[in-house]
């Protein structure tokens, strides 16, 4: 069973958002994303400072079986990476919603973060996925 | 890939397998895959051309297997269950051929390990198998690879129909065990065009009865080309 922590916000992209106490959001990929892509051996992330729209990708997280894009959450300006994170993309596996942080973004506009799914949606949507998988 | 960046920007809706040849040898790498200098001169020495994928994973020489290619929407699927879709379809194919083929449960790879060539056995695809690749008994025989983008997904993997595992050595450099089998080890004789169409009747086969598959689109679009 995946793990969903209840202070984040969620995308239909298997990413989290953390709403930080200066209005910026940290950005990762949740429980669920790393396990299904499997060993994480690299990442390909923006340049600090680099614009960002919600919704389009902002770069690639390949794992021992699969290249697969990230997407930007929210519009905004990416503030920060997590360097330590893209030299040992283990961190991803072991610990997603702590160490194998990713990015972190200035919102454009911070209602947006409003929009993404809450802890109680987004297991509700994995539900929904994992019924979808078992019909076929 | 065209086909995909198609079916990306939604020119064509169509999904396809795929089933080719290589014109000769070549090595294709994955594409986050750092290529020294010392390969690339080997390679151009043995006149090997060296050609990046678009999808992630190490080394493969190809030239003397068939690869296949599968490009679908994967809806709700997860990297593990497409595998598994397109596995089912492999597993047919070969089974006609009387080789019992399964998805490997073999060596783990090991995260954090860089993607570097030449490292060792690690550096290429069949020097290494994980949970989604067809192995028979204990031998890899089908390595795969997947990008996803955008609701869609190309899979592509190469099936060797002889042993290249000298060629492969000799190219990447790797002194690990033999993990990998071949066609011609399996079913002496069977040429690439046999391989061809056992594959592309097990795709039908699996695909055709399921009773609700993601990617039954794709039966009929299917194309052979050899």
């Amino acid at each position: 069973m995946s793990t969903v922590p209840q202070d984040l916000r969620y995308t239909r992209e298997h990413e989290w958002a953390r709403l930080e106490d200066d209005g910026r959001l940290t950005i990762g990929v949740t429980d669920f994303a790393q396990e299904q892509l499997g060993d994480v051996v690299f990442l390909d992330l923006p340049e600090v400072d680099s614009a960002v729209e919600g919704g389009e990708p902002l770069g690639e997280v390949e794992s021992t079986k699969s290249v697969s894009d990230l997407y930007a959450p929210v519009t905004g300006t990416v503030v920060e990476i997590n360097v330590e994170c893209k030299d040992n993309p283990a961190a991803l596996n072991q610990d997603p919603y702590g160490e194998g942080w990713l990015l972190v973004l200035d919102p454009s506009d911070p209602a947006e973060f409003d929009g993404l799914m809450t802890p109680e949606e987004y297991s509700q949507f994995l539900e929904e996925q994992a019924g979808e998988g078992e019909e076929g | 890939m065209a086909l995909f960046e198609n079916a990306i920007r939604k020119e064509s809706l169509r999904s396809v397998v795929r089933i080719y040849r290589w014109d000769g040898p070549a090595l294709s790498v994955g594409t986050h895959q750092r290529v020294s200098e010392e390969l690339a001169a080997r390679c151009a020495r043995l006149g090997v051309p060296v050609v990046r994928r678009c999808t992630g994973g190490s080394a493969v020489l190809h030239g003397r297997d068939l690869t296949y290619s599968v490009v679908a929407r994967h809806g709700t699927r997860g990297v593990l269950e497409a595998y598994s879709e397109v596995a089912r379809g492999l597993i047919w194919g070969l089974a006609l051929l009387g080789i019992d083929a399964r998805v490997g449960m073999g060596s783990q790879s090991t995260a954090g390990t860089p993607v570097t060539v030449p490292l060792g056995a690690r550096s290429a695809c069949f020097g290494t198998t994980v949970g989604a690749d067809l192995r028979v008994g204990s031998a890899k025989i089908c390595g795969s690879a997947q990008l996803r983008r955008r609701g869609w997904l190309l899979q592509h993997g190469s099936i060797p129909l002889a042993d290249d595992r000298a060629l492969t050595r000799r190219i990447l450099r790797h002194s690990g065990p033999n993990t990998s089998t071949c066609i011609e080890h399996l079913r002496p004789g069977t040429s690439d065009a046999e391989l061809s169409a056992c594959l592309v009747l097990g795709f039908e086969r699996s695909w055709g009865s399921a009773r609700e598959v993601a990617l039954e689109e794709l039966l009929t679009n299917l194309e052979c080309v050899e």
